[in-house]
């Protein structure tokens, strides 16, 4: 690097005054398969002082104040309040540098703009901005003829260490920016579908075991007006719960099992008294959930006709299960596979056990639910 | 002179950034764009360039993948679902936008149709045949077509859509990937894939949102999309047999990390060189749809796309 204009022609630092310029990650800059280097500020000031020498009456003067924006620094990471990091942003500083002659007439001029990060960072932007001065007047910061971003001296960061999850990962966790179903129409309105009918089976059952209390109650002489409020509220959810369950069952093949008379064939009825509540518009307990397996129409026909499910099954498997993930034996079970199986059993309207003898029964529990899908499901 | 007086910022009490223009936005195919060539991910992702017409393929998968997101939900509900209308109304949906690009071997729509319809009958068959349930997670809403997202060091925000989280009948938890290639891919290419490290990755930084405990396996549905044969015995469209891959280790996810933040240093840096790689392996073919914009300063064929807002 030897200089071919200006103030300062023919100056060629000498390699004690160069060293390499690397990237933040500590990997050695290289411009046209030359690697760059960089001409430091230390080693610029004496070969300025040959030129415009202070005894000759030169001087150069620096100012600052503070800089009117803030940057993001860098060299400093903060929570973002989301759990992960995010750069701070940091207050700056305007550094101003000016040479005059010996008759105080301005030569050159030059400013920096500094972020403030430590105790150092002001001298260092006082001899930034000088190396900036320099620049202006044809002695450049590095054989790339430019000062180097002071940054991109930096060690790399530390590197991130692996475990289950990767530091300095995070969820972004707001369920509307992190999470997003992504679902098609189609598949949404299936979910629709069938949340809605899950809540109204849950309704149904709910009031219908409140009619089965307020029975037992009058049975035992316990009757009381609000229990009877209650059993008179009933009918509309159910009768919604049934539509819903016609409908969704609408190539449905007529109920297996189920001893009462039902209005649709289709229908599984549950007890005697729920076949009962239908007869007399009232009441009935259908689980949507627990209808049958998928019917899919591949061709526009239905390839499986679905085979109803007795809903009474439906109460066992949302009461029986567990609440602590633990086997009787002791061992822990697993939590995904225990959810997995509530909602496969559900869907099938198969009771769950109260306990699980052990995780392998929990696992073979599991299998046959999917096992059992796949034989009744078959085209 | 004056002298500043420089009180050192509080990192507890910094304010938030200003606006996004420190964050860098990853997903799978943007950041593979910009490893397979610089230029490339400058036209579509900087300059919003895109051709102006869409290839047959996007519309199939796209189709494709609702019509599997339907199946999948209804079967988990046991809810009836015409797959077939899906896949169709999809398709024409998707066909009546844009123009569409044939490639030789389909002769028009109706083929498409067609192949679908198989592809996705036997599709049906497949999974009954699995024993693949869709996993659901605590609010027991299925994980299908679940986009997630994750902030990396550094600014750079991730994200990516998993198309299926299922379990085995083992128990085991997956995370599937439904492809409609015209050919199926290797085991070499699931223990491999960044897009599958990606879904692990975005996965395992949501599974307690999500209730998931461990992530077991990744691999990929290869639906393979031929056209329907009209020889008895060639077999046209098929599933093709599953690779199920060991999840990846944490080192593997840490180095797909790393290579996102290098991708995202290469952008902030704007590195947008053109890689053409050699004669053999060249992407620099009709097949990039910005090859006459970058070798001729030809625009003909290409157009701007609307920007799109952040929400991060
Ligand atoms: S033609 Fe080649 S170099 Fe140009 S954008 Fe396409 S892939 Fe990149």
């Amino acid at each position: 690097m030897k200089i071919a204009f200006g103030p300062f022609k023919d100056v060629e630092p000498t390699e004690d005054e160069l060293r390499p310029m690397t990237d933040r990650l500590g990997v050695q800059i290289v411009r046209d398969g030359v690697p760059v280097h960089i001409f430091g500020v230390h080693h610029r000031t004496q070969r300025f002082l040959d030129v415009f020498d202070p005894l000759k009456g030169f001087a150069v003067e620096v100012t600052s104040e503070m800089g009117k924006i803030e940057l993001p620094d860098p060299d400093t990471y903060v929570d973002d309040g989301n759990g992960g990091q995010r750069m701070a942003i940091q207050p700056t500083v305007l550094f101003k540098a000016f040479l005059r002659d010996p008759e105080q007439r301005l030569i050159a001029t030059a400013e920096f703009l500094k972020i403030i990060n430590s105790a150092s960072s002001f001298s260092e932007g006082h001899s930034q901005v000088r190396g900036k001065l320099y620049e202006a007047l044809g002695l450049p910061g590095s054989t790339l003829g430019e000062d180097a971003p002071r940054g991109e001296q930096k060690q790399a960061p530390a590197p991130v260490v692996g475990n289950a999850h990767v530091n300095g990962v995070s969820a972004i966790s707001t369920p509307a920016e992190g999470s997003r179903n992504k679902l098609p129409a189609e598949a949404q309105a299936l979910l629709e579908q069938a949340k809605q009918a899950g809540a109204q089976a849950a309704t149904a059952q709910a009031q219908s075991d409140a009619q089965v209390v307020t029975e037992a109650k009058e049975a035992t002489g316990d009757g009381s007006d609000t229990a009877a409020f209650e059993v008179a509220e009933a009918p509309k959810a159910d009768e919604t719960a049934l539509t819903v369950a016609k409908q969704s069952r609408s190539n449905a093949a007529p109920a297996k099992s189920g001893k009462g008379t039902a209005k649709d064939p289709a229908t599984p009825a549950t007890t005697d008294a729920t076949n009962e509540a239908v007869d007399q518009g009232g009441s009935a307990k259908v689980d949507v959930t627990a209808a049958s397996e998928a019917e899919v129409v591949v061709d526009g026909t239905p390839t499986q006709a679905p085979t109803p499910t007795v809903a009474s099954a439906v109460p066992a498997a949302i009461q029986g299960v567990p609440s602590a993930p633990k086997a009787a034996n002791g061992e822990e079970l697993n939590a995904n596979l225990l959810r997995q199986a509530r909602n496969r059993a559900q869907a099938k309207g198969v009771p769950v056990p109260d306990v699980f003898d052990s995780a392998l029964h929990l696992r073979n529990f599991y299998k046959q639910l999917c096992t059992n899908t796949q034989a009744s499901a078959a085209a | 002179m004056t002298t500043a007086v420089v009180s050192q910022a509080s990192v507890a009490s910094v304010r938030p950034p200003v606006s996004a223009e420190y964050d860098v936005y990853l997903s799978h195919s943007s950041s593979t764009l910009m490893e397979k060539c610089g230029a490339a991910y400058a036209y579509r992702y900087r300059d919003r360039l895109e051709s102006v017409t869409s290839s047959v393929n996007l519309g199939f998968g796209s189709a494709f993948d609702q019509a599997v997101s339907a199946f999948v939900i209804a079967d988990l509900y046991g809810l009836s679902v015409d797959v077939n209308a899906v896949f169709v109304n999809a398709y024409k949906e998707w066909a009546a936008t844009r123009v569409v690009d044939f490639s030789t071997r389909w002769k028009g729509h109706d083929d498409i149709l067609a192949t679908g319809e198989l592809l996705l009958s036997r599709f049906v068959e497949w999974w009954k045949a699995s024993g693949l349930k869709v996993m659901v997670d605590l609010q027991g809403m299925p994980i299908v077509q679940r986009e997630l997202r994750v902030r990396l060091p550094r600014n750079v925000i991730y994200s990516s859509i998993l198309d299926l989280v299922v379990m085995t009948p083992d128990g085991e938890v997956v995370i599937l990937d439904v492809k409609t290639p015209s050919q199926d891919s290797t085991e070499l290419f699931a223990l491999n894939s960044g897009q599958l490290t990606g879904q692990q990755l975005v996965l395992d930084a949501h599974k307690e949102s999500l209730g998931i405990t461990s992530i077991d396996k990744v691999g990929f549905l290869n639906a393979v999309k031929r056209p329907v044969p009209q020889k008895k015995d060639a077999e046209g469209p098929v599933v093709a047999p599953m690779h199920l891959v060991p999840a990846r280790t944490p080192e593997q996810v840490e180095e797909y990390v790393q290579s996102r933040l290098w991708i995202a240093d290469d952008i902030r840096r704007k590195r947008f060189a053109r890689r053409s790689l050699d004669s053999y392996c060249t992407p620099c073919t009709t097949m990039c749809d910005f090859h006459l914009w970058c070798s001729k300063q030809i625009r003909d064929g290409l157009h701007v796309r609307p920007p799109r807002s952040r929400t991060a």
